[in-house]
C-alpha cells in the first residue's frame, strides 16, 4: 500500500509539473520578444494594428488599415517593445507603395531600444505627397511598407476622393 | 450539500478565468510553444486522471 501512496503522489506531481511547464511556456515564449504595434490616426479615429495579435491574420501579412478621404492627413504612430534581456537595433524604413512603385520614403531612421524599453516612431502622411492619380480616380489602394532588417509590415489603406459630382437637381413635381 | 455547490462554483470560476487568461495570452505563442502547451496539457490531464483513480474516484 505505501507503494500506492508514492505512486499517487508521482502522479499528482507530473499533474503539478506539466501545469508549471504549461505556465512557464506562456511566460517565456508568449511574453518574451520583439512586438511592434501601429496606430493610425484620421478622421478624428485612431485605429490600433497589433501585428502580431491578430486573431484572423489577413493574407500573407498584410494588414488592412482603413479609408481615408483625400485632402485629409493620416497620423502614424509606429510602437516596438523590445521585451528581451538584449538591446534592440536595427535600421526602419518606412515607404508608401502603389503596385510595384514606390511613391514617397516616409521615415529612414536607426531605431534603438534597450533592455524591456519601447520607443515609437511618428509620421504625417498627406496628400500631396501621393500621386495625383486618386484625384482622376474615386478610390485607389496604396500600401505602407515597414521595413527592418527582419520583417516587412504591409498596411494596405484606401484613398478616396471626395465627391465632385454635384447632386441631380430636384425633380419638379407635375 | 450546499457547500459542495460553493465548491463546484470555485472550481468553474477558475476554469472560465484559466480559460479566458488562455485564450488571451495563446496569441502571443509561437508555433512550437503552442505544441508543447498541447502536449504539456494532454499529460496534465492523464496525469491527473491517473491520480484520481489512484485515490479511488
Amino acid at each position: 500500500m505505501a507503494g500506492m501512496g508514492h505512486t499517487r503522489y508521482l502522479y499528482l506531481g507530473l499533474a503539478l509539473a506539466c501545469f508549471a511547464g504549461i505556465l512557464s511556456i506562456f511566460i517565456v515564449d508568449g511574453y518574451l520578444g520583439v512586438y511592434d504595434i501601429l496606430y493610425i490616426t484620421y478622421d478624428e479615429y485612431e485605429r490600433k494594428i497589433e501585428f502580431d495579435n491578430q486573431w484572423i491574420p489577413e493574407g500573407e501579412g498584410t494588414y488592412y488599415g482603413g479609408e481615408i478621404t483625400f485632402g485629409k492627413p493620416a497620423y502614424f504612430r509606429y510602437q516596438i517593445e523590445n521585451r528581451t534581456f538584449s538591446s534592440y537595433e536595427d535600421r526602419l524604413t518606412v515607404s508608401v507603395w502603389e503596385g510595384s512603385n514606390k511613391l514617397v520614403d516616409l521615415v529612414d531612421k536607426q531605431v534603438k531600444i534597450t533592455s524591456f524599453g519601447s520607443a515609437a516612431v511618428e509620421w504625417a502622411l498627406t496628400s500631396d505627397k501621393l500621386a495625383t492619380s486618386v484625384i482622376n480616380e474615386e478610390y485607389s489602394n496604396y500600401t505602407i511598407r515597414i521595413s527592418s532588417s527582419s520583417q516587412e509590415r504591409k498596411i494596405i489603406f484606401g484613398y478616396r476622393a471626395r465627391s465632385t459630382i454635384p447632386p441631380p437637381p430636384p425633380v419638379p413635381l407635375k | 450539500m450546499r457547500i459542495y455547490a460553493l465548491y463546484g462554483f470555485g472550481i468553474l470560476l477558475c476554469i472560465s478565468g484559466v480559460g479566458y487568461l488562455a485564450a488571451e495570452y495563446v496569441r502571443y505563442l509561437s508555433e512550437v510553444g503552442k505544441l508543447l502547451s498541447l502536449v504539456l496539457t494532454t499529460g496534465m490531464f492523464a496525469f491527473l486522471g491517473k491520480f484520481l483513480e489512484a485515490i479511488g474516484w
